[in-house]
């Protein structure tokens, strides 16, 4: 297990299926120590093909790691391993179960050297997030039906010397009861917040347990804000070759937007026509997005599946936000006041599903919206 | 300019508003007049996909109503046709976020510029079709060769009889399949004009082109080869204005047909 050391391992064992091995493999990249990092996957007997490899490859880049190795038992697997050059490691049965859990339910291991404390004996709790040590180095992170907010809360409760981070569980039930507010899947929008209950949601949304866990547990990771200002529009849209660059329900303003991106929700669910997900923030879709649908988002857009809808990023004016999808069929892209539609030949209302993905992503150079291939980058 | 406002209604689903709305419009826009096309069926819109129009829409119908965006920039201009205009519906709203009154106002407005208003109604006789049928002046409830189709309509052109501003209402019959009528397992035309006794815009027989048209976004009124397409021009005709003979659609199109009639009735004398 030499070739371990210094990687950062995810455990995939427990996993049925891509879905959820994708889900896991995103939420382990949440924790700040993979980032940057060579990447181990532990897959046992799951099956991935190519392209399903593929996209773990590249999802484990955005996150600016490595994936360096492959533990399966699945000769497919291998055999998509080898022929992509991704190292295989033949799995070791002694491994296979999760090693461990010290009863107060350790999860985020923020400075190896409490990873000691963690070494202690099993006793295996379903449905939690398990830290193991593996090689002083390297952490086996085992995410067994991670479900987003829950999957929060035990971060925030991982946490054993708190003092200052008691606070931050405290806001965390605040956080619970905003959550449905911020981040609403509505068939049926409600009318438009008024300014002053946006605010509210603003403030707490500044002071949640997930923003000061941010803040506190990475080293030198700033906050960033971005200050763009929205391009001023015609006032006068009367010609009718004007229309394709109105600007979408953003007025126009001379006060510079500041643009907070580090909010970032988690939505497990197929967004079907009629469906609008709307958060003032970063929106990461696990699932496909069905056309009649709309995703707005003050940030960054992330689909896991085909986009198929009507996307707009950087919805209060941020220029530099960016769509990326898994496979890009949506109906009409939209960054900040920039508009593109699909071209009229490819006008298939339900993409044929297939297989392969070719991960695109979006984003404004010289104001227009061009698409690059992920597998590029 | 005072154009006229036609809602296209049946009271049931499925028996080709929509479609019917499309291809009319097209036609309409073909021979020269300018149309418009309003789709009311807010939350559950297709007249877009119909028209190929799906990509284009920036506005709809809703963000007009709440002085979103100004009418003239939410009309979708066709691909082909620069007559042929589309007000689409909201898809992630519902029928409640227009009313009858802001509907009649569009209609009013477009009435100025546009000879033809031609309103695709949602099926149902709620807050929907209220909507719908407030602007128009006329109608044409569409209806298939079938009891449940029959007295839907009914029930419409009884509603329809009721509201002052609706002048005149005529049947278009869709989806008509001559063979069937032959053998008895359908209702002929001129029994469901019996049933409901009122004036016949056009017969429009059953073609799997339209399917096929429905998929590509592209009206079948374009395929001049097709039954149903030409029914639909004439149709459009119609309401011109001109006096169109009834098509024959039992009439065989090809030779494989024409040997099979020629058989079919050899083997009945």
């Amino acid at each position: 297990m030499e070739e371990n050391v210094g990687l950062f391992v995810i455990d995939l064992s427990g996993c049925d299926n891509t879905g959820e091995i994708i889900n896991n493999v995103s939420l382990a990249l949440e924790i700040p120590n993979a980032s940057g990092r060579g990447i181990s996957l532990k897959l046992r007997d799951n099956v991935l093909n190519q392209s399903q490899l593929l996209s773990i490859k590249s999802l484990i880049e955005s996150y600016n790691s490595q994936l360096v190795n492959v533990e399966t038992t699945s000769l497919i697997t291998q055999n998509a391993c080898e022929s992509m050059g991704i190292k295989v490691r033949q799995a070791k049965t002694h491994m296979t179960q999760p090693v461990l859990n010290d009863g107060k339910s350790p999860m985020l291991d923020v400075d190896s050297s409490s990873s000691e404390n963690l070494k202690t004996t099993d006793t295996v709790q379903p449905a939690q997030n398990v830290v193991s040590e593996e090689n002083m180095h390297g952490e086996v992170v085992q995410n067994n039906e991670a479900q987003k907010t829950l999957h929060m809360q035990q971060e925030s409760s991982a946490y054993t010397r708190p003092a200052q981070r008691m606070e931050a569980l405290n806001k965390f039930d605040e956080l619970k009861k905003e959550l449905p507010k911020e981040a609403v899947v509505d068939s049926n929008p409600a009318p438009k917040q008024t300014p002053a209950s946006k605010n509210q949601i603003n403030e707490t949304r500044n002071e949640t347990p997930h923003q000061s866990l941010l803040n506190e547990g990475f080293d030198g990771f700033e906050r960033q804000i971005i200050t763009v200002y929205k391009k001023a529009s015609d006032a006068n849209l009367q010609d009718e070759e004007d229309l394709e660059e109105v600007d979408f329900y953003a007025p126009p303003t001379d006060e510079p937007v500041v643009i907070d991106n580090k909010q970032t929700i988690y939505v497990n669910q197929t967004l079907r026509s009629g469906q609008t997900l709307e958060f003032d923030g970063n929106i990461v879709i696990i699932g496909d997005c069905h056309p009649g649908s709309e995703i707005k988002a003050a940030g960054d857009i992330t689909v896991w599946g085909v986009l198929g809808s009507i996307a707009h990023a950087g919805s209060k004016g941020n220029r530099d936000a960016k769509i990326r999808a898994l496979k890009m069929n949506a109906v009409q892209l939209r960054i900040a006041n920039c508009y593109s539609r699909r071209p009229d030949g490819g006008n298939i209302p339900y993409i044929v599903k297939s297989a392969i993905f070719t991960p695109e992503e979006a984003r404004i150079v010289d104001d227009n919206i061009v698409l690059f291939k992920m597998a590029n980058q | 300019m005072t154009g006229s406002v036609i809602v296209i209604t049946s009271g049931k689903g499925g028996v080709g508003k929509t479609t019917t709305s499309a291809n009319i419009g097209t036609a309409l826009a073909k021979g020269g007049n300018k149309v418009v096309l309003i789709d009311t069926d807010i939350g559950l819109r297709n007249l877009d996909l119909l028209l190929g129009l799906e990509n284009r829409i920036v506005y709809t119908i809703v963000d007009v109503v709440e002085e979103r965006c100004k009418l003239k920039q939410a009309l979708v201009k066709d691909k082909k046709n620069p007559n042929l205009c589309l007000l689409a519906a909201a898809q992630t709203r519902d029928k409640s976020a227009v009313n009858s009154e802001q509907l009649k106002e569009i209609c009013e407005t477009l009435k100025e510029e546009f000879d033809y208003i031609l309103i695709d109604c949602p099926a149902g006789i709620e807050q929907g079709f209220q909507n719908a049928v407030a602007g128009a002046n006329e109608a044409i409830v569409v209806t298939t060769p079938e009891m449940s189709a029959i007295r839907d309509a009914d029930r419409i052109i009884g509603l329809l009889e009721a509201k002052e501003e609706v002048k005149k209402y005529r049947l278009l019959v869709n989806r008509v399949r001559p063979n069937l009528i032959k053998t008895n397992d359908m209702m002929s035309v001129e029994d469901v004009v019996e049933i409901l006794s009122a004036e016949l815009i056009g017969v429009i027989p059953e073609d799997t082109g339209v399917i096929t048209s429905t998929n590509k976004g592209e009206p079948i009124v374009n395929d001049e080869h097709s039954l149903a397409g030409q029914a639909y021009n004439n149709v459009a005709r119609r309401i011109q204005g001109e006096d169109v003979p009834f098509l024959d659609i039992d009439k065989p199109r090809n030779l494989v047909e024409k040997i099979k009639k020629f058989f079919s009735k050899k083997v009945k004398a």
